[in-house]
């Protein structure tokens, strides 16, 4: 492209790349290609020159300084140079833009945002734009919040100015929107303060009143505190606490077991008798201990839904990035609008690599077909006039045009995407096992506390009260209340940081015990593309094939010549190809050093009428009986080479499926390819036969999910949109890497990393984050049981109420932050 | 000592200003984006040098394929 001739400066020698020169805007190594700026500033691309042309311009330079000394990785964005017009489509305004007082407010996800320098360089963009009034950088989430004028700049010129600065801006949906400024957690957060206070207060109230007992205090003073005391507890108790009550009733109402039920227990029957001793001036008060309890609990809850929200947050904004535009033919020109504004009869272009926006007829074109997240065929298919396309697959060789017969939900994606949607409100919530062992804690503290009563009672029944309120304000199950949340809530972020995303924490106690599981093969157990796997015949044909398949734009020759550029390492020494033929049909064939090349079908072949070398047609047949494609080469006269091409199973795949038995899991395959290429592959990575099963439709594939034994755990992994009802029926649905957005949107983990290796890193963090809790919970148990015992006895006073629950709090605390759970790479 | 009678309640008040001056503050979506604020701080408020281009300058600028001088 753009070389700088030598010469032309002084310092010729800086014209040519060093083995260490970087990119001066993005900091990548300079390959051969080169741009230069006219102040003899290299780059590697022309988007770099220009994003750092504007950065120049404004007086920005800064940038470069700042993202020096805040970044870690210090690689600039590159931009993606796309015209963004649909962002200025009516339909685009309606859905994503809201009006604010000043103008129009959109957000943006900005995925290449990562580190302080991005901000200031992007709320700079008020004096790089006219007509952009504010910009709020989110450097947690990588949004932009933006607000302009309409009627100065068009929201395409801001998006253009954002990609030429190196960030590619994608919409946020209103519903992802929502889901971050949720009002609930602000709430949460308000009343996570306000109990905060009072635990604190009260505390310090707590201390004036046990010293007030070991060095003698006026009475009328110690009522002072007492009361005070009273005061702060009953806001706690009333105003964060009440969630606790809530739950408790919403719990009997609908006979479930849960952990709010012994907690409102201990909180209430503390609130009443501390009340009641504050009134009549005498016994023991503990409210600064139930304080401390609705503090810890509400912080516990907190961790839990904040890693919750967080894990959920990121799952829809990485669903941004597939395609939302489309480009529609209309009064003989194309026009790029949103996805959301396709209509039936519209008249679509698809261009290469392009996903297909809406189900439609071909009108116009030749193409292959990805339908692999569709169908779980890995095979391409060739369309053609009057062939019906659907929404969601990938379009690979041409630019093909369509008329639109569905769009939006109406299309069978979206059909299918409103069948998991209906799937997953019928999913009932899993009860974790807190809460399971609730129910056994409550009918145990219950008759411990009738059995204290009554020993009490031989005193008088003033002691008996006494002792069953301090019995119920111990034993109130804090530790648990705090640990299991915390332990999950641990787990759920260091598994966030190897990119695997928890959306739900039952996912993790769910994983924890082996059940069984069920794999999707294209995709997930495979790469889900074609690559080359044997070649049968001389290896000095190999240059030659790839020379004549690169004139070829058939998605199989591609794929053809890149495995073959991996065998040789090199494309340089590809001989020259003269009179190239592309045969109807799929087939193709040149001149190479004056040998006749055939390359195509064993029936094309055939059609030739030529001379079969021996093993060549049987290892043609082998390669299909494996499910492979087999693709054969004659040279003057005679086929001499048999070439399989076949999807390449992942390299992890046979060492995560043995890890995975060896755990005592059932590993089993459910695919919509077809049963022979499934048993291939089965075979391959070492999956019994009878526990797989090939060519099953999306619907067959939910049957087989939810026809299990009740209480059966199943685990459903998969990435295509013909896994998603199944993953959103599964106890358990994990989406894998290069997944499609119906998958992510209905599994409850997203592994964000490619391979399998992820799935065993999700399962064996659970099972270790299920043993911290049942640790948690041993802890837990001893020191309820301690100061149980203590209460029964009698010897129990507020103070060392205080003082132990504390101590158990904090060993569960502790034992929940060092846990080795998601802490090993592999 | 009957000091006391007047600190605890203003003690007690203090401590409900702050939490209303933090209920506020989270009412206000401060809280909202934890990472962003610590780095802000510490730019200057310079503004961007310059006549800021134009929108069709800057298109200019987009295309790379102007060769060098």
């Amino acid at each position: 492209m753009l070389s700088k001739t030598p010469g032309t400066t002084l310092d010729s020698a800086s014209a040519e790349p060093d083995a260490n020169a970087l990119c001066k805007h993005c900091d990548t190594p300079l390959t051969s290609e080169i741009i230069w700026d006219d102040k003899n500033h290299a780059f590697c691309c022309g988007g770099c020159r220009s994003a750092f042309g504007i950065i120049q311009a404004c007086g920005l330079d800064d940038y470069y300084r700042l993202r020096d000394s805040f970044s870690t990785i210090s690689a600039a964005a590159r931009p993606d140079q796309s015209s963004f017009e649909e962002f200025d489509h009516p339909t685009f305004h309606e859905i994503y833009v809201r009006a604010v007082s000043g103008g129009c407010q959109t957000e943006f996800y900005l995925p290449s945002v990562h580190c302080a320098a991005c901000v200031w360089l992007i709320e700079r963009l008020p004096s790089i734009v006219p007509g952009v009034v504010d910009v709020r950088v989110d450097l947690a989430r990588s949004t932009v919040q933006l607000t302009w004028r309409p009627e100065a700049t068009p929201l395409s010129a801001v998006a253009r100015t954002l990609d030429e600065l190196g960030y590619t801006a994608h919409p946020v949906s209103p519903e992802t929107w929502q889901a971050v400024h949720d009002r609930s957690s602000r709430e949460e957060l308000g009343w996570l303060a306000v109990a905060g206070a009072c635990s604190g207060n009260n505390m310090l109230l707590a201390l004036a009143i046990y010293a007030g007992e070991f060095s003698g205090m006026a009475v009328e003073h110690a009522h002072l505190f007492r009361w005070a005391s009273t005061l702060v507890g009953l806001v706690s108790l009333l105003g964060p606490g009440r969630v606790f009550f809530r739950g408790a009733m919403g719990a009997i109402r609908s006979r479930t077991p849960h952990l709010d039920i012994p907690l409102a227990l201990g909180l209430g029957v503390g609130g009443v008798g501390g009340v009641i001793h504050a009134i009549r001036g005498t016994g023991d008060l503990y409210f600064d201990s139930l304080s401390v309890l609705v503090f810890l609990l509400l912080v516990g809850r907190f961790i839990q839904s904040r890693g919750q929200r967080l894990a959920a947050q990121h799952v829809s904004l990485l669903r941004l990035l597939t395609p939302r535009k489309a480009h529609r033919w209309l009064d003989g020109r194309v026009e790029t609008i949103p996805v959301e504004a396709i209509q039936q009869g519209d008249i679509l272009e698809v261009r290469v690599g392009e996903m297909i926006p809406a189900d439609g007829e071909v009108t116009l074109g030749e193409s292959h077909l990805d339908e692999s997240l569709l169908t779980g065929e890995a095979d391409p298919r060739e369309v053609n006039d009057g062939s019906i396309v659907t929404a969601g697959s990938n379009n690979l060789s041409a630019v093909i045009q369509l008329r639109v017969t569905a769009a939006g939900s109406q299309s069978r994606v979206g059909k299918l995407a409103g069948l998991v949607e209906a799937d997953s409100s019928l999913r009932a919530p899993t009860l974790d096992w807190a809460h399971r062992a609730s129910g056994y804690f409550v009918v145990i503290v219950v008759i411990v506390a009738v059995i204290t009563g009554v020993i009490g009672y031989q005193v008088s029944s003033q002691t008996a009260f006494e002792r069953v309120v301090a019995l119920l304000v111990v034993s109130c199950p804090c530790a648990l209340g705090l640990a299991t949340p915390l332990a999950l809530a641990v787990a759920q972020g260091r598994a966030a940081k190897r990119r695997i995303l928890i959306k739900g924490s039952q996912a993790i106690e769910q994983l924890a015990k082996p059940g069984r599981i069920w794999l999707d093969k294209t995709g997930t157990l495979t790469e889900g593309k074609l690559t080359l796997r044997e070649w049968v015949g001389p290896h000095d044909l190999e240059e030659a094939v790839a020379a004549i398949e690169q004139e070829s734009s058939h998605p199989l020759a591609r794929s053809l010549v890149k495995g073959i550029e991996r065998r040789c390492r090199s494309s340089d020494r590809w001989p020259v190809v003269t009179q190239v033929r592309h045969w109807q049909g799929g087939g193709i064939s040149g001149v190479v050093d004056g040998r006749r090349i055939e390359i195509g079908s064993t029936r094309r072949l055939d059609q030739l009428g030529w001379n079969w070398q021996p093993g060549i047609r049987e290892s043609g047949e082998e390669f299909a009986s494996r499910g492979w494609t087999p693709i054969v080469v004659g040279v003057d006269g005679e086929v001499v080479v048999a070439i399989g091409m076949g999807d390449q199973i992942r390299s992890d795949a046979r060492a995560s499926v043995a890890q995975l038995q060896s755990w005592g899991w059932q590993v089993g395959i459910l695919s919509g390819d077809h049963p022979a290429s499934v048993a291939q592959v089965a075979r391959e990575v070492g999956i019994e036969p009878k526990n797989i099963m090939g060519g099953l439709s999306p619907e067959e594939k939910l049957q087989q999910v939810r026809s299990r034994e009740v209480g059966q755990r199943v685990v459903m992994v998969g990435d295509g949109i013909n896994d998603s009802a199944a993953l959103a029926a599964a106890s358990v649905g994990v989406a894998v890497h290069g997944g499609a957005e119906a998958s992510m949107n209905s599994a409850l983990v997203y592994l964000a990393e490619p391979g399998l290796w992820p799935l065993i890193n999700l399962i064996d963090g659970s099972s270790k984050t299920m043993k911290v809790v049942s640790r948690n919970l041993a802890a837990s148990i001893f020191y309820n049981g301690l100061a149980a015992s203590l209460a029964v006895a009698g010897i129990i006073n507020p103070l060392i109420a205080a003082l132990l629950m504390p101590a158990s709090s904090l060993t569960v605390v502790t034992m929940s932050l060092c846990t080795s759970a998601y802490g090993a790479k592999r | 000592m009957s000091v006391l009678y007047v600190s605890i309640p203003v003690a007690l008040l203090m401590a409900a200003a702050a939490v209303v001056a933090f209920l506020w503050s989270v009412r206000a979506g401060q809280f909202e984006d934890l990472e962003s604020a610590r780095y802000r701080v510490l730019f200057d408020d310079r503004p961007a040098r310059t006549p800021p281009p134009s929108t069709s300058s800057v298109e200019a600028n987009r295309v790379p394929e102007n060769p060098p001088r």
